[in-house]
């Protein structure tokens, strides 16, 4: 094991958490996110093709949704 | 998205197509969490009587879509929206829209390549996108490796296996 991995971090309402927790958490985000039925999946990739839009001043996002900000 | 597969289930329902799977970044993400994709790739198994010996023709399937208003823009067509790539299947994508996942998109049938087909047409294509998305569906979904081995092996893709 990595000693940085013990690094203890300090998270909002004082929780703390090693390095290494911080990893399995984000991991365990990205798993959770991946279980979300596939309706509100495809309006997420719809707000992040609107995010990149703005970001490259290019209109290619999918013109399928109007309301997709709360998805995110 | 709920419109453009309707469509694309009027071109089944027609005789147009015989059949038809989402592949692709839109199938990937249906068992991982979104990232950032464009075209929605549908792999088709084309009518038999628009298949010749070594040639596919694909014009009646556009000629009807382009009959209900829809138009191109560069290799894709957009349908309510959305730029759909239709890709004729080989041999190995015949067998992934043959045993797709049948799903209910907002109350609207179609279906999705499972993760083991993603996965084997990925590793043939094998560039760093290709390799990224694979990465996603062993971290994210269950990959079966017997059936993926499986499906390798019988496609002569077996030393593939060495890219995982």
């Amino acid at each position: 094991m990595n000693k940085n991995d013990e690094i203890k971090i300090t998270m909002k309402s004082n929780r703390k958490i090693t390095r290494k927790e911080l990893f399995e958490e984000k991991e365990l985000f990205h798993k959770q996110r991946a279980k979300l039925p596939f309706e509100q999946k495809i309006r997420m990739l719809v707000r992040l093709q609107e995010i990149a839009d703005g970001i490259k001043k290019k209109r290619r996002a999918w013109k399928i949704f109007y309301k997709t900000s709360k998805e995110l | 998205m709920k419109k453009t597969l309707k469509i694309i289930n009027q071109l089944k329902k027609k005789g147009l197509i015989e059949d038809y799977t989402i592949g692709g970044g839109i199938a990937t993400i249906f068992y991982v969490e979104p990232f950032l994709t464009y075209d929605l790739d549908i792999f088709i198994i084309p009518s038999k009587k628009e298949r010749r010996k070594n040639l596919i023709l694909l014009s009646p399937i556009f000629d009807y879509l382009e009959d209900q208003g829809y138009f191109w823009s560069g290799e894709h067509i957009i349908i309510e929206g959305m730029p759909v790539q239709f890709i004729p299947a080989d041999k190995l994508e015949e067998e992934a829209i043959r045993k797709a996942k049948e799903i209910s998109y907002e109350k609207v049938k179609t279906k999705v390549m499972t993760p083991e087909y993603l996965t084997s047409i990925l590793l043939r294509a094998g560039r760093k996108k290709d390799m990224e998305k694979i990465e996603k569906l062993f971290q994210q979904a269950k990959v079966d490796m017997k059936k993926l081995k499986g499906i390798l092996r019988r496609h002569g893709l077996s030393d593939k296996i060495k890219l995982l």
